[in-house]
């Protein structure tokens, strides 16, 4: 059930990433126009809606507000609650919080899929040397990994962001990615010398597998249940460091809609609910819900 | 006698490692930066001048700059002389102010440390405790499972911001930072805790105790947690890790005092020696609890040596 929950809870992040543009915009989904019909017209809708005529139709997000749009209608409303107008109010800059929550989804979205993706093949690759290279590498690879896994993570992650200055999300999301890739490489290394040593692996050694196909048709699938549960995880931590990172003024550079932004911005004023409390519920429930992901491969192999 | 050297010598070498490799890879993305070390440290210290200034003027500033702060030569020349500072454990002076990094990091180093302690202190109590009440309802390791993701899941920020909507006289608290920074610690032991008292309960010894007519409270707390205590230790490490990590957030939300908050207003300007230091420090930190975690893990439960 819980399971059930967490997926669709994804599941829905996910689509609202992927369709963010659609879900929380000025500018209409489609529209006819003198007969023709065009998708996503480039004037937004103050200025479209005056030219439609009778027998002209546009079809409009359900939020029909820019993230990035600082004036709505000549009128700058900073900080305004949510009303009829704006479901869930404006920030600072008078920009809907509705729509920066839509879009937020998408910079959590790339930072939580590009941090597992990278923690992950860069912790097969290092697992893969270790446990295969030369011995003699061996302890010293090991050590590193140890070393590197066990650094505070977000600590690093500061420094890093400091080092490197505010680059963009794909660097954001490697700087997450560094520390958890050692940590799951240090997983994958001991389960890949467990599964090399196991006696199903000597019998098929026994039969004549080469150690290329002992590998691929056996120590490597054997791997997925971590990788799948050491890539929830990094992703979960990913959305949160996002979020500590833009807090700290590290994070996704502006005007980047991002939950993190947006639990920033509740902070500077006089902690305004309408900030916290849509971006922190969306943020725990992400978390979470990756985090009981993780959980569920090791269950299901009880 | 060895045994104990070899352990302490491993515990070493972790720490070095981690202080070595911290400072190295730090440096290694400087070097890599778009901007020469000089001109950073330059324009850490406020001293860069404008981009209409004369070239001349700028390059005097950035030369000087260089000379003070032992920036001149090459990539290789500079990282050999990072690391041999970091090796006798004295980072140089800040790049902001000048005043010498390692007293920066150790002027502050005490209250964060502290705050990190209590926390751990707090979050194994609350979760021992919370663990074994919830092992004794219906349902409790599903319901332990939940809270413990959620409370986990909670981004420290809003932790901050919802604790300081609900008591706004707990900014500038020390206890409500010990209350913030012990919650993700406290489920991660709860979550332990829960699992192994239910593994527990389904052991021979579990039957002989109930046998011996114990009741299933005191069979948790007397008999479960002395069993399970060991194998805490080594959550140690990484909890502490956990802890020291959340606290540049919590001390930034509640404007306390701290390395955390001294490390994200050297972050800011850019302040590599500090930001290196003070990363390196809890690195090394970290890699001495585990190590020392993992002794007492060793110590405590001999299967767990064994095994290794």
């Amino acid at each position: 059930m819980t399971r059930r929950l967490a997926l669709a809870w994804l599941g829905l992040v996910a689509a609202v990433a992927l369709f963010a543009d659609l879900v929380a915009s000025d500018r209409a989904i489609i529209a006819s126009i003198d007969g023709h019909w065009r998708w996503r017209p480039a004037a937004p809708g103050a200025t479209l809606r005056p030219t439609l005529s009778a027998d002209d139709w546009a079809v409009w997000p359900p939020i029909e507000a820019d993230p990035a749009e600082v004036r709505t209608a000549g009128v700058l409303a900073p900080l305004a609650a949510p009303g009829p107008r704006h479901l869930l109010g404006t920030d600072d800059r008078g920009r809907d919080v509705a729509a920066r929550l839509v879009h937020g989804a998408r910079t959590s979205a790339v930072v939580a899929g590009v941090a597992a993706l990278l923690a992950t093949l860069a912790a097969g690759l290092i697992a893969l040397g270790v446990a295969l290279g030369p011995r003699s590498l061996r302890a010293v690879g090991l050590a590193t990994l140890d070393a590197v896994a066990s650094a505070p993570a977000l600590v690093i992650t500061v420094a890093a962001a400091a080092l490197v200055g505010r680059s963009g999300l794909a660097v954001l999301a490697a700087l997450v990615a560094l520390p958890r890739a050692a940590d799951t490489a240090r997983l994958l290394t001991a389960q890949l010398d467990r599964e090399l040593a196991a006696p199903y692996v000597a019998a098929a050694r026994a039969l004549g597998a080469s150690p290329r196909r002992v590998l691929r048709r056996h120590a490597l699938p054997a791997l997925v249940p971590t990788l799948v549960t050491a890539g929830a995880i990094t992703a979960a931590v990913a959305v949160l460091a996002e979020a500590a990172l833009t807090f700290l003024g590290l994070g996704a550079p502006p005007p980047t809609s991002s939950w993190g932004e947006l639990l920033a911005q509740a902070t500077q004023h006089d902690l305004a609910w309408w900030l916290s409390i849509p971006a922190g519920l969306a943020t725990t429930a992400t978390a979470a819900a990756l985090f009981v992901l993780a959980l569920a491969p090791g269950r299901a192999s009880r | 006698m060895a045994g104990a050297v070899s352990a302490a010598a491993r515990v070493a070498a972790r720490v070095i490692a981690a202080w070595l490799l911290t400072w190295l890879c730090g440096w290694i993305l400087v070097e890599l930066a778009a901007e020469p070390p000089a001109r950073l440290a330059a324009r850490a210290a406020g001293r860069l001048p404008p981009d209409d200034a004369p070239v001349a003027a700028r390059d005097e500033v950035i030369a000087a700059q260089a000379r003070g702060f032992g920036l001149d030569g090459g990539p290789a020349a500079r990282t050999a002389r990072v690391v041999g500072r970091a090796l006798a454990l004295a980072p140089g002076p800040g790049w902001r102010d000048g005043r010498p990094a390692g007293v920066i990091a150790r002027h502050l180093a005490g209250a964060t440390l502290a705050r990190v302690a209590a926390a751990l202190a707090v979050a194994i109590a609350a979760g021992a405790l919370a663990a074994l009440a919830l092992a004794r309802r219906r349902r409790g390791g599903a319901a332990l499972a939940v809270g413990a993701a959620l409370a986990i899941a909670m981004p420290t920020v809003w932790l901050c911001q919802l604790l300081l909507t609900a008591s706004p006289g707990a900014a500038l608290s020390s206890t409500a930072a010990v209350a913030i920074l012990a919650v993700a610690p406290a489920a991660v032991v709860a979550l332990h805790v829960g699992t192994a008292l239910a593994a527990l309960d389904a052991s021979p010894l579990a039957i002989a105790v109930a046998a011996r007519g114990a009741s299933r409270r005191r069979w948790h707390a007397v008999h479960g947690l002395a069993l399970i205590a060991p194998g805490l230790a080594p959550l140690f490490g990484s909890t502490v890790g956990f802890t020291l990590a959340a606290s540049p957030v919590v001390e930034r939300a509640l404007a306390l005092p701290g390395a955390g908050r001294t490390l994200v207003a050297a972050a800011a300007v850019g302040d590599v020696p500090v930001v290196l230091t003070l990363a390196a420090g809890a690195a090394a930190l970290v890699a001495l609890v585990a190590g020392l975690a993992d002794l007492v893990a060793r110590r405590l439960d001999p299967r767990i040596a064994e095994a290794a």
